[in-house]
């Protein structure tokens, strides 16, 4: 089955290859994977915390073509969105962008579920991270 | 005939339903049957008994296939005991996530027929078998959990496999 030419582009040309230190808080890491053809996907996100706009986004993935085009393709799409944004973006669409064919869609599952994971592993971060803030508080009070 | 094509592969070969297969029976085995399925033999017959000896012989060839390669015997054995599907798994363990991603990362900057990259063949290959070891001993139980244990491993393998595939296209 041939590539469409969206497909070959992405392919040709990955966009945001590349990973930011999964130990920053203001990044968010999905990885996961699709069993069924051995693909895995490593997707980060770099958010501005006061804003909560998506600065820039990173991926890895060692899949095939449409894989990576869709990984690609999901990566230019976060840039400047917010999470809430970004948490609507839908495989259907990147589907559509790349003109995948049905044995290819399960390629933007694993986009979509990677954006999905990035973003909870971010917002668990920020949970913790206030966590972690209201009990340096807490003792600050009690100390004084 | 419409029965016959719904025999299991196993049946086909003339072997025991089992993951364990001795290679040098299948051989004989696919070579004997192939032999008096061949197409040529049919040539003067009617045109239905030709296309049936064409079909069994395609069949034949597929399970042999099948039968030969260990992973597509593990899945084909899994799926014939209605094991989980692979997609139906789908919480793989990130540390072995991980783990691909950064071999992958690693193949790719070996180069073609170096020491480097037989090295790490050696070392996938090896990883291929210890899983499938595995996969045996998975066959041989009979608790209730072992289709999914089965399940796990062979995805595991897959990637495994697919790093092995890569090694061979650098």
């Amino acid at each position: 089955m041939p590539y469409s030419d969206k497909v070959l582009e992405h392919y040709n040309h990955p966009r945001n290859v590349g990973s930011f230190s999964p130990s920053d808080l203001n990044v968010g890491t999905g990885l996961v994977g699709a069993p069924e053809c051995g693909d895995v996907l490593k997707l980060q996100i770099l958010v501005n915390p006061s804003t909560g706009m998506i600065e820039d986004a990173k991926f890895k993935t060692f899949g095939c073509g449409s894989a990576i085009a869709s990984s690609s393709l999901a990566t230019e799409w976060l840039k400047g969105k917010t999470i809430d944004e970004a948490m609507d973006i839908k495989n259907t669409a990147i589907v559509e962008e790349l003109a995948l064919p049905p044995v290819k869609v399960h390629c933007s599952v694993l986009a979509e579920d990677a954006i999905k994971a990035a973003i909870k592993n971010f917002q668990d971060k920020q949970v913790s991270k206030s966590a972690k803030q209201s009990e340096r508080a807490e003792l600050v009070g009690a100390a004084s | 005939m419409d029965e016959d094509t719904r025999v299991d592969m196993f049946e086909r070969l003339g072997l025991p339903r089992r993951f364990s297969v001795d290679l040098e029976v299948l051989e004989r085995e696919y070579l004997a049957r192939s032999r008096s399925l061949h197409p040529d033999f049919h040539q003067l017959g009617a045109a239905s008994e030709q296309a049936a000896s064409l079909e069994l012989s395609a069949a034949l060839n597929e399970a042999y296939s099948t039968l030969k390669n260990p992973f597509r015997r593990a899945e084909y054995l899994l799926q014939v005991e209605g094991g989980p599907v692979a997609s139906a798994v789908k919480n793989i363990p990130v540390e072995f996530l991980e783990e691909m991603l950064e071999l992958r990362m690693e193949i790719a900057e070996l180069e073609r027929d170096s020491p480097e990259a037989a090295e790490m063949e050696k070392k996938m290959q090896v990883r291929c078998k210890a899983l499938l070891e595995q996969v045996g001993q998975q066959f041989g139980l009979t608790d209730a959990t072992r289709l999914l244990a089965i399940r796990k491993l062979l995805n595991a393998t897959k990637y495994v496999e697919n790093l092995l595939h890569d090694l061979r296209a650098l």
